[in-house]
């Protein structure tokens, strides 16, 4: 538990339960204790918590005033080692008491989980660097589009196509001759 | 909650090898204390014996799974604490659904907002106390009433409520401000009277 700045009384007021409880340190309850000196609205706090925590009575006289039947503890260890098992829990969930094996099959399941963690996000990874490198190598849209006309290459290629006729007919004129 | 660690090693040893007497000593040590923790969940005395009885024979069927971790005391007042919320869990007394709901006790009710309590007035007889209390932790959800009685009756520390109820210290403290808050709530809205503005 950090030391909070009791100038603040959210601060104050938070640490007001623990220091009731007497489960702060000295270091955390001297500023507590200067702040609450200052502060009566905090000091309000104090009182009103410690008015309360003077309900929590019982009509027990403690431990000492319980009577525990004669051979109680001889009794249940006979049954104990004569197999009886107690009631079956019910709440787990509330308080879980886990087991070595438990606690080993909780490690395992983790690690797979960690395992898998990792391998999903190796893929997504490799598919976003594939998808980037595809965008960079291949011919965006504008380069597809020819610079010239479609008429300007029919002219082109009429042109080219004349200047491959004209040696052409020389050389059959040539053999004609 | 010190114990004296090495001889419940010892005892636990021996109780797995097979030896009643030392299982017998184990219990002796310790079933005043599960004793006064079932007193809590119920009046009836052979219920309260009841609850301990099962919790040592489950500690028992157990014991080759402690591992020595925490103390044994502190392994065998979980187990406690289990088998008294099951007897309110089969009781049907408020339903273990409504008592996991970690929100539960975020709403905070505007009846004693504002207000605040007041001691136990000095005419009421300490029993009359006890009674009113009793009746509103009876109320509250078992999550709540539990962490009460760790600490405000049983004077646990937090470290212990903690091991005790297998969670975060943080929690313990946010659970105990949520349980007060709730029975201060359902005090002064059952005994307005309580109250002082």
């Amino acid at each position: 538990m950090s030391i909070p700045n009791h100038d603040n009384c959210d601060d104050a007021k938070r640490l007001v339960p623990s220091y009731l409880d007497g489960e702060l340190s000295e270091a955390q309850a001297g500023p507590l204790r200067r702040h609450l000196l200052a502060c009566s609205t905090c000091r309000a706090e104090v009182q009103d918590l410690a008015s309360l925590k003077k309900w929590f009575v019982t009509n027990d006289c403690g431990e000492q005033g319980l009577e525990i039947p004669a051979g109680f503890a001889a009794r249940v260890t006979r049954r104990a080692f004569a197999g009886e098992r107690g009631t079956p829990e019910q709440t787990e969930r509330l308080v879980p008491l886990p087991s070595a094996s438990e606690v080993a099959a909780d490690a395992g399941e983790s690690l797979l989980k960690f395992v898998l963690q990792v391998t999903s996000i190796a893929a997504a990874l490799l598919i976003a660097i594939s998808l980037a490198m595809r965008a960079t190598t291949l011919p965006a849209g504008e380069d597809l589009l020819a610079e010239e006309s479609l008429e300007e290459a029919l002219d082109r290629l009429d042109e080219l196509n004349q200047g491959l006729e004209t040696p052409r007919a020389q050389d059959s004129g040539g053999t004609q001759r | 909650m010190q114990q004296p660690a090495v001889e419940d090693r010892k005892l636990v040893e021996e109780t797995l090898g097979g030896s009643p007497l030392a299982f017998q000593l184990l219990m002796e040590r310790y079933q005043r204390r599960i004793f006064a923790l079932a007193r809590h969940y119920t009046r009836n005395a052979a219920e309260v014996e009841d609850l301990v009885q099962d919790t040592f024979l489950k500690a028992y069927t157990r014991l080759e799974q402690f591992q020595h971790q925490s103390s044994f005391y502190t392994w065998l007042y979980r187990i406690g604490v289990n088998t008294c919320l099951d007897f309110h869990k089969r009781r049907g007394r408020n339903p273990v659904q409504a008592v996991e709901d970690p929100e539960l006790a975020a709403e905070a009710s505007e009846s004693s907002l504002g207000r605040q309590v007041a001691s136990p007035s000095a005419t009421l007889e300490a029993a009359e106390v006890a009674e009113i209390t009793r009746e509103v932790l009876e109320e509250m959800p078992e999550i709540f009433r539990t962490v009460i009685i760790l600490r405000e009756f049983e004077d646990l520390a937090y470290q212990d409520i903690a091991d005790a109820l297998g969670i975060s210290i943080g929690t313990v403290e946010s659970r105990l401000f949520r349980a007060r808050a709730r029975f201060k709530d359902k005090l002064l809205q059952k005994y307005p009277e309580f109250g002082q503005d």
